[in-house]
């Protein structure tokens, strides 16, 4: 309603001006449809004090969310990457391995600070979900490492710490020498 | 009668053990004598090389050593099949098989230990030649410039190195300021050409799409 | 690849597999670039060869030839020549091993003939300048069976065949001595010949020996000239009344007909010379045990008489016919190094300044010298060419370093009187040191400077014992003998082909105890067993010879030593009963009796017994036999028991195979390989070997094959054996192996017992071929096991091969999917490639033994090949990956370290200057 106020004002100054604002009876005729999106409720002002707090509220928790869900979403690319270093064992390999390890590693030690700035009802949730996700990548980099034949799980890798026997007995001897 | 018969057969029993021994006794060894040439290395000749050289029969059962003009006999062997071989600290020489049958002839072939069958007959009297001499010992590694140079971790590091240092300098300089922006111009030249086929593609697309759209909504 | 990767999903995982393919094949060719060998400017560094040629039976001087020589001919079957004024080798030919040279001559007529050979003997004519043959006629012989008895003769280039024929005569058959052609035959007519007349030669005589009582004679037949009677002497005539058989006859040395004739059980001896067709007795009693020599001296005969008594040679020179003695041709000298020598050659040139004679003589302990007129010119040890008993024995340490090792005898002390120790040893270090800077005070060490431990082990004591009854001690970096110790009176146990058996019962780590060792022989003449210890760093004796008064059936060293570090010997004696030596272990042993086992192999009877000590008490050692094996000797004959090494140590457990999993090893320590030879007409050419646990007596494992033909090698070592043999078939030599297994999982993670496995173990077998005859092989054996292990191959050509145990290894697969790691796809023949040969172009004829020792380094291992030559060298089967490769360019790393400081410090300052020039800006 204070939108009409201003805009009759306006209407005279330009000739090819278009006057949204005024409601004439040759435009009440007229149906012009509403832009998508808008809905004509007169409770808007409410709508958009209450919608503010809630989406300030409902954006910080959905910006939170966010943040936990992050590590998920890089299980796609850190599958990829995996997909993409290769399985022998050479520089490149070594390095994209090692990335996908330290990485969610130091993020799981920096858990903490990652968090601090969020509070919320959900912030527990959200921690824990963004600790899964992490220990999912972990998970994935291990595997990565399993099938690279890195981790120590076949009997062959302990090979080298398997004790020689002792003997029990002693014997000596041979040809009758008379 | 009986008497008579008896006597028979204890004369031919023993006759038969006669006969036997008699056949063991064919079956040795008359003794045939293995000869043969050796030819030296080029340069050998004043060198004794018949000294330092011998004849080997089977491993060492025979020896037969070399004249001043390289031939030699083995003697004293019985028939069979014998492989011989030169021994010299320096030259390989190839082994030969010497066939000997009971009849006294002499066979020479090329020695083959997988098939043994196989006869590739070589003349006999054997005549010798040294192959190759031995290369007991492996060459030192050199360190060369190049395996410096052409070290892949090298080239790595220094190539962008240079083009780092390099680079800037190229830059100060105006003409090549210049070239290098002709260069951009030409390469810029060509990229609009192909965002704007991208655009007026994706548009006609879209226009196509916004009017099924504003279609879509007008049924509505 | 992504395409391929999606479409097929079930492939990804071939992918993956093919990778690790490619990555083993890439790890495998770098494995094929294994070189074994050497560096040219290695050659001589740590390696050494030695030339020898045995007991001398016949020898001459050369004095035709330009370059004067002398010329002899072994036991060993080896003709040589050695030059006069340094006693080196010019020339030596090897003749057939085996063999014997019956006659060696014709040197002063300037050929040289030898004859050697069974039946029918070889004659060859050499060069005497070069050594090269000249011709070469095989003899023929009508009575082998009397090959004995037959003598030659050479003169004149004329070969005389002497045989007496019995009751009748003797036979004379001459032959060109270079053509072989047959000149002709007589027979002198001798009809006293018989069974029991003893003849020797005497050229041109031959005299005979008929009775043995006082009515003995002496009867000459001249054999070239056919109108002479045989000429007797009574023995009354050379002896004179009172002379008791019995007699002895023998010919002496030299160009003369003069023979001896020994009586009173050789006691005393005369000499009969022919001289002028008429035997001559010389009036004159000569020693029994002198020997004797002729020489002719400006047309004049000399006798010479050798005797030695206490260390002390003397050579008399009396006149032949007048007995004068001639005092300025005696000698007397003592040395050290000879034992009763003989005279076999001996030359007297009459020179401007008088009569210089020369005398080569062989002692009884095969060694050669030269005696120049009262001087020992030079010496040769031929008592290397028959070496028995090996064993390598590691330095002490430097006197200051075992000074400084006392400090940790771990004797329990209280801290105060450790420190006055350390401080008391400290100053006597740093006395020592300003001594030997400023010069003062004498060396007061009695070891040679250089004959201590090096940092890396290297340099160790080689103890050699011989079949003289001759011990060496050679240290190893240049071969040099340090010390020689002579056993009089004994020998080498019969039944084992005359071996000593040589034991370490304390090393050199255990100051202030001596390092010693023990020697286990038999007696001359009893054949009871003796033992001698001695220290074999120095070669002094510890305990000397002690006679045990039983014979010696076996023996074995204890594992555990006594108090002060001694490791007793276990000795079963004929009556199975048991003894220690020293009896101070006695009381180690009784405690070791439950663990201690003890067996014997008879070759006559086939019988293999195990003997246990666990009824042992400390008074007294019982041998219990628990229990026994008959191999029938009816049609088998057992050969060869081959032990491992007792210090030995197995590093891996198992082999990784490509799935990784482990396939673990089968080491049981008390496993002995039996190998037999079939004998009789069914079984001939047969080989059965047999896998003896010899605690339980339990069979592990038998193999045979057929259509083969021995001599059989066989190295036995860790979980695997490696046999060469001949095959009869193929007519090739070929290399079997055997490899034991336990299987994917251990039985006994901790402890083996040989009494307590139940299961038999998988045997993976293999067999290839190899392109060369074998003479010996070895095992290589490092002292923690790391290092993989190379078999040392002798082979008859004369060159040493190390072959990597990876080319004989039984699972090297036939058609390889998938390959593992160290394991190579099979190829029927091994090849022989050139730089694994490691004595190059240093032929070593002859070998009989290979000996191989751990050094200091892990990867290093010393290898010691005896046989007519003796070459050392050392073999670093993974490359000497423990120490620094020794072209190892120290200046080049540091020049570019500072290079790189410089040029980083140098840019760092650059750049500040910059940072700072655009920071005005």
């Amino acid at each position: 309603m204070t939108m009409t106020a201003n805009s009759k004002q306006s209407s005279k100054r330009s000739k090819w001006a278009l006057d949204f604002a005024h409601k004439t009876k040759q435009d009440k005729s007229v149906e012009i449809p509403s832009p998508p999106g808008y809905t004509p409720t007169g409770s808007l002002f409410h709508n958009v004090e209450y919608m503010r707090e809630s989406d300030s509220n409902h954006l910080i928790i959905k910006k939170s969310w966010d943040l936990a869900l992050g590590p998920l979403k890089q299980v796609p690319m850190n599958l990829f990457i995996m997909y993409m270093a290769g399985s022998s064992i050479s520089i490149f390999p070594i390095m994209m391995v090692g990335m996908l390890i330290i990485r969610p590693v130091k993020a799981l030690f920096t858990l903490q600070q990652t968090f601090k700035v969020i509070e919320g009802t959900h912030a527990f949730g959200q921690k824990f979900v963004y600790f899964l996700g992490q220990l999912v990548n972990i998970a994935l980099a291990l595997y990565k490492c399993q099938s690279m034949g890195l981790l120590p799980t076949h009997a062959s890798d302990w090979l080298a710490f398997v004790e020689p026997q002792t003997r029990v007995e002693y014997s000596g001897g041979g040809f009758i020498y008379v | 009668m009986k008497k008579i018969l008896y006597l028979f057969l204890i004369f031919v029993n023993l006759c038969g053990q006669y006969v036997i021994a008699e056949h063991e006794e064919d079956a040795s060894t008359d003794l045939y004598v293995i000869e043969g040439k050796v030819f030296p290395w080029d340069n050998a000749a004043s060198s004794g090389w018949q000294l330092m050289t011998h004849v080997m029969a089977n491993g060492g059962e025979h020896y037969g050593f070399l004249r001043e003009d390289g031939t030699f006999i083995i003697s004293n062997v019985p028939s069979g099949s014998y492989m011989v071989e030169v021994v010299n600290p320096n030259y390989v020489y190839e082994p030969v098989r010497v066939e000997i049958n009971s009849k006294g002839k002499f066979r020479a072939r090329k020695v083959n230990l997988i098939q043994t069958s196989q006869v590739i007959q070589v003349p006999y009297p054997l005549k010798m030649r040294p192959l190759a001499p031995f290369r007991y010992f492996q060459v030192r590694e050199q360190w060369r410039m190049t395996d410096f140079l052409f070290n892949p971790m090298v080239l790595m590091m220094v190539l962008p190195l240079l083009l780092i240092m390099v680079l800037p300098k190229i830059m100060n300089d105006p003409e090549t300021r210049k070239e290098m922006e002709q260069l951009n111009n030409l390469t810029i030249y060509n990229m609009p050409e192909m965002s704007e086929v991208i655009t007026s593609f994706l548009s006609g697309g879209e226009k196509q799409k916004s009017k099924a759209v504003k279609a879509a909504k007008k049924r509505q | 690849m992504a395409p391929f990767a999606w479409t097929i999903r079930g492939n990804v995982n071939r992918f993956f597999v093919d990778a690790q393919i490619l990555q083993y094949l890439i790890v495998l060719a770098g494995l094929f670039n294994l070189s074994l060998c050497l560096y040219e400017d290695q050659v001589g560094k740590f390696d050494w060869r030695q030339n020898y040629v045995g007991k001398i039976t016949f020898a001459s001087f050369d004095t035709v030839s330009t370059a004067k020589k002398i010329i002899v001919a072994t036991e060993e079957n080896v003709i040589a020549a050695f030059n006069l004024k340094s006693g080196q080798i010019i020339w030596r030919r090897v003749l057939e091993k085996g063999g014997h040279i019956r006659t060696l001559g014709g040197v002063a007529d300037g050929d040289l003939i030898s004859v050697s050979g069974g039946v029918p003997a070889i004659v060859r004519a050499w060069d005497l300048a070069t050594g090269h043959i000249l011709n070469e006629w095989p003899i023929a012989e009508q009575n082998t069976d009397r090959i004995k008895d037959v003598k030659w003769h050479i003169k004149d280039g004329t070969l005389h065949h002497i045989l007496p024929i019995y009751n009748s005569g003797v036979e004379v058959t001459s032959y060109d001595s270079k053509t072989g052609e047959k000149l002709k035959t007589r027979r002198v007519s001798a009809p006293f010949i018989s069974q029991e007349t003893e003849c020797v030669l005497a050229a041109p005589y031959l005299a005979c020996l008929k009775g043995d009582s006082s009515l003995a004679l002496v009867l000459l037949v001249h054999l070239f000239d056919t109108n002479a009677q045989p000429q007797s002497v009574t023995i009354n005539t050379i002896f004179g009344a009172g002379a008791q058989g019995p007699y002895k006859l023998e010919s002496v040395l030299g160009e003369e007909p003069v023979i001896s004739i020994n009586a009173d059980n050789d006691q005393r001896k005369r000499i009969l010379a022919v001289i002028g067709e008429l035997p001559i007795p010389i009036q004159r009693d000569i020693a029994g045990d002198a020997t004797l020599y002729v020489v002719s001296i400006d047309n004049e005969k000399v006798l010479l008489e050798t005797t030695y008594k206490n260390g002390k040679i003397e050579i008399a020179a009396t006149d032949l016919s007048s007995s004068a003695p001639l005092p300025d041709l005696s000698v007397t000298l003592t040395h050290t190094s000879l034992q009763s020598p003989t005279i076999m050659a001996s030359v007297c040139p009459r020179q401007t300044k008088g009569i210089t004679c020369r005398h080569l003589l062989s002692s009884q302990d095969h060694s050669i010298s030269l005696l120049q007129h009262n001087k020992l010119v030079w010496t040769r040890e031929e008592a290397l060419a028959s070496i028995v008993a090996v064993e390598i024995i590691e330095l002490p340490m430097s006197d200051r370093d075992q000074a400084i090792e006392t400090e940790f005898d771990q004797k329990e002390r209280d801290v105060l009187s450790m420190f006055l120790r350390r401080i008391t040893s400290q100053i006597n270090q740093a006395k020592a040191f300003f001594q030997t800077i400023l010069d003062l005070g004498p060396q007061q060490s009695n070891q040679r400077i250089d004959l201590v431990r090096d940092k890396f082990g290297l340099h160790k004591m080689i103890i050699a014992v011989t079949s003289a009854g001759k011990l060496y001690g050679i240290e190893t970096r240049k071969g040099e003998i340090i010390w020689q110790l002579r056993l009089p009176n004994i020998r080498g146990f019969t039944k084992l082909s005359n071996t000593m058996i040589l034991y370490v019962q304390r090393g050199s780590r255990h100051f202030p105890h001596p390092p010693q060792c023990a020697l286990l022989a038999e007696d001359k003449e009893t054949g009871e067993g003796v033992v001698y210890t001695f220290n074999p760093i120095t070669g002094q004796p510890l305990d000397g010879l002690v006679k045990l008064g039983y014979k010696i059936k076996q023996s074995m060293l204890l594992h555990v030593t006594t108090d002060d570090f001694l490791r007793g010997i276990l000795i079963l004696d004929a009556r199975n009963k048991v003894h220690v030596y020293p009896d101070s272990a006695i009381a180690v042993a009784a405690s070791l009796g439950k663990s201690t086992y003890l067996f014997t192999a008879d070759q006559t009877t086939g019988i293999l017994s195990g003997f246990s000590l666990s009824y042992s008490t400390t008074q007294e050692l019982i041998a219990h036999k628990v229990w026994e094996l008959l191999l029938s000797p009816r049609n088998q004959k057992i050969t060869q028991v081959v032990a491992k090494n007792p210090i030995e140590r197995v590093h891996s457990q198992g082999r990784v195979l490509s799935d990784r999993s482990v396939l673990y090893k089968y080491i049981n320590p008390n496993l002995v390989a039996v190998v037999t030879e079939g004998i009789g007409h069914a079984h001939k050419n047969t080989l059965n070997l047999y896998l003896l646990d010899v605690v339980s007596g339990a069979m592990i494992f038998s193999i045979t094959h057929k259509r083969v033909r021995g001599p059989i090698h066989i190295v036995h070592s860790e979980n695997w054996l490696v046999y060469g043999y001949f095959n009869e078939k193929g007519r090739r030599t070929e290399i079997a192996t055997l490899e034991l297994y336990e299987g994917k999982i251990q039985s006994n993670t901790t402890v083996f017992s040989s009494l307590a496995t139940t299961k038999l173990p998988i045997v993976e077998r293999q067999a290839f071929i190899f392109p060369a005859s074998i003479e010996y092989m070895q095992e290589t054996i490092t002292e923690k096991g790391i290092t993989s292990k190379h078999i040392i191959v002798a082979l008859a050509n004369g060159g040493i091969l190390e072959l990597p145990w990876m080319m004989v290894d039984p699972r090297r697969p036939t058609n390889p999917e998938m390959r593992e790691e160290g394991v190579i796809p099979y190829m029927p023949e091994i090849p022989i490639h050139m730089d694994a040969i490691i004595n190059y172009n240093q032929s070593v004829s002859r070998v009989m033994g290979i000996h191989t020792s751990p050094s200091g380094l892990e990867s290093t291992c010393l290898v010691f090949v005896h046989g007519l030559d003796l070459f050392y060298t050392r073999v670093a089967p993974s490359k000497t990956f423990d120490v620094l490769k020794e072209d190892f360019d120290y200046y080049l790393i540091v020049i570019v370290l500072a290079a790189l400081l410089i040029s980083s410090y140098i840019t760092k300052k650059l750049a500040s200057q910059k940072a700072q020039k655009q920071a005005w800006k």
